[in-house]
C-alpha cells in the first residue's frame, strides 16, 4: 500500500529550494498527505463519500455546517484547517504558512487517531 | 430595471426599502447599465429635459407620486434643479472632469466596473465617510430608477416611500455637486445602515451577483459575517490591510461557501498564530451559527 507519508516528506524537501515550481509543488504534496491520512481516519470511522467532490466532502465531514452532535473541538480544526490548506494550493506567496499548516493538520489527525507521524 | 424598481416598489416599510435597496446595489446589473447609458448619454439633451422636468414638476410628477405635502414638492423641484444643475456641469459639452473620467473608465467593460466600484466601498482607499458618501450615491442611482419607474407605469407610491426616494435622490446630487465644485458636501440627510451595507463597509466584495445570490438565501450569514469583521481586528491588532468577501465555488454548485480572506501586507509577523488565536478564542464556536461553510483564511498582499 502506498505510503501517503511519503508524500510529506517530499514536500519537505521541494520547499527548500528556490523555484515557485517547487513551492507550488511542496504544497501541492503536503496537502495530499494530509487529504489521505484525513481520508483514512474518516473511511475508518465509516464514512461514506462521494467519488465527486471528494475533497470537499471529507473535510465537510470533519467540519459539517450546521453542525452535528459528536463531531469534537479537535475535528473541527481539521475540516477548517483542511480547507484552508486546500485553499492555499494556489497561493505561491504563502509556502511557509502552508507547509506550518500542513504539519499542523498531520499532528492533529496522529492525535485524533494514531496516524503515522509526519516525517 | 424595471424588475428591480418593482420589487423596490412592492416593500412594506422604510427598512425593507433600505434593505431591499441595498440588495439591488450589491448586483452588478443596475450599474452597469447605468455605466453604459452614461456612454450613449447625449448632455445637452439630458440638461435640457431636466430643466424642463424642473419646471413643470407638479404636472410631470405629482400623478404618479404620491404628492400630497408643499414639502414634497418643493423637495422634487429642487431635486431636478439639482439634477439639471450636476447635469450641466458633468455631462455638458464642456471637458468637464467628469468627462474626462468617463473617458478614462471607456476602455473597462461596464459590469467589471460596476464590480469594482462595489469592491472600492470597503477596499483600503476610502475613509468612512468617503465609504457612507460613496453608498449614498449608489443608493441615489436606485432611488431614480424607483421614482422614474414610478412615473412611467403611473404607480401610486405610499408617501413614506415617496419621501425616502427623494430624499435618497437628493443627497447624491448634493454629493456630487459638493464633490464637482470643489467645496465641502452638506451632512447625508439619509445614512441608515442595513446589513448588507454594513458588509459592503467591511469586506471588499469580489464577485458580488454570486455573493449576493448567497447571501439573499442564507440571510443568517450576514450578522455572522459582520461578528468576523468586528473579530478580527482584535487578534490581528493592526497588521490586516483589508478584508476580502468572496464565494468560494470549487464544488459541484450543489453547495454554497464563503471565503473571508484576511488581507496582510507581505511582511506582516505572526499573522499565522493571530489566526490561530482567532480560531481557538472565538471562530470555532462562533462558526457552529452558520448553515454554510465561510473559509477564513490568510492571505498575504
Amino acid at each position: 500500500m502506498f505510503d501517503w507519508m511519503t508524500f510529506h516528506g517530499l514536500a519537505v524537501e521541494l520547499a527548500t529550494r528556490e523555484d515557485v515550481a517547487a513551492h507550488r509543488s511542496a504544497v501541492s504534496r503536503a496537502y495530499y498527505a494530509a487529504f489521505h491520512a484525513a481520508l483514512t481516519h474518516a473511511e475508518r470511522r465509516g464514512a461514506s463519500l462521494p467519488k465527486v467532490e471528494k475533497h470537499a466532502a471529507l473535510w465537510q465531514w470533519f467540519d459539517p455546517p450546521p453542525p452535528i452532535p459528536g463531531r469534537t473541538r479537535l475535528e473541527t480544526r481539521i475540516g477548517k484547517n483542511g480547507r484552508r490548506l486546500r485553499a492555499s494550493a494556489s497561493v505561491s506567496k504563502q509556502l511557509a504558512e502552508s507547509m506550518q499548516l500542513a504539519q499542523s493538520l498531520l499532528v492533529d489527525l496522529d492525535e485524533l487517531g494514531g496516524m503515522p507521524r509526519p516525517r | 430595471m424595471r424588475p428591480t424598481a418593482e420589487r423596490l416598489l412592492a416593500c412594506g416599510s422604510e427598512e425593507s426599502f433600505l434593505a431591499a435597496l441595498d440588495t439591488e446595489l450589491c448586483r452588478t446589473e443596475g450599474l452597469a447599465r447605468l455605466v453604459a447609458m452614461m456612454r450613449e448619454l447625449d448632455g445637452e439633451a439630458l440638461t435640457a429635459a431636466l430643466a424642463d422636468f424642473s419646471a413643470r414638476t407638479d404636472e410631470s410628477v405629482d400623478a404618479s407620486v404620491l404628492v400630497t405635502t408643499e414639502e414634497l414638492r418643493d423637495e422634487l423641484r429642487h431635486g431636478f434643479e439639482d439634477a439639471a444643475k450636476l447635469a450641466r456641469l458633468l455631462v455638458g459639452p464642456t471637458d468637464s472632469e467628469f468627462v474626462r473620467q468617463t473617458q478614462a473608465l471607456s476602455q473597462y467593460d461596464p459590469q467589471q466596473l460596476a464590480a469594482a466600484g462595489i469592491a472600492e466601498l470597503g477596499g483600503p482607499r476610502l475613509s468612512p465617510q468617503d465609504r457612507r458618501v460613496g453608498l449614498a450615491v449608489l443608493r441615489s442611482t436606485g432611488a431614480m430608477f424607483v421614482l422614474a419607474v414610478a412615473a412611467d407605469t403611473g404607480r401610486t407610491m405610499p408617501l413614506w416611500m415617496a419621501e425616502l426616494a427623494v430624499r435618497l435622490w437628493r443627497q447624491g446630487h448634493e454629493q456630487l455637486l459638493a464633490h464637482y465644485e470643489h467645496r465641502s458636501a452638506p451632512a447625508l440627510r439619509e445614512e441608515r445602515s442595513t446589513p448588507i451595507a454594513s458588509l459592503l463597509f467591511s469586506f471588499v466584495w469580489l464577485e458580488p451577483d454570486a455573493l449576493a445570490d448567497i447571501l439573499t438565501r442564507e440571510p443568517a450569514t450576514l450578522p455572522l459575517l459582520r461578528e468576523i469583521a468586528t473579530n478580527l481586528p482584535k487578534f490581528f491588532g493592526g497588521s490586516i490591510d483589508h478584508l476580502r468577501l468572496r464565494p468560494n465555488l470549487h464544488t459541484d454548485g450543489a453547495r454554497d461557501e464563503l471565503a473571508v480572506d484576511v488581507c496582510v501586507t507581505a511582511d506582516a509577523q505572526g499573522a499565522p498564530e493571530a489566526l490561530e488565536r482567532f480560531d481557538e478564542a472565538w471562530w470555532f464556536d462562533a462558526a457552529r451559527a452558520s448553515n454554510i461553510e465561510i473559509v477564513v483564511d490568510l492571505r498575504r498582499v
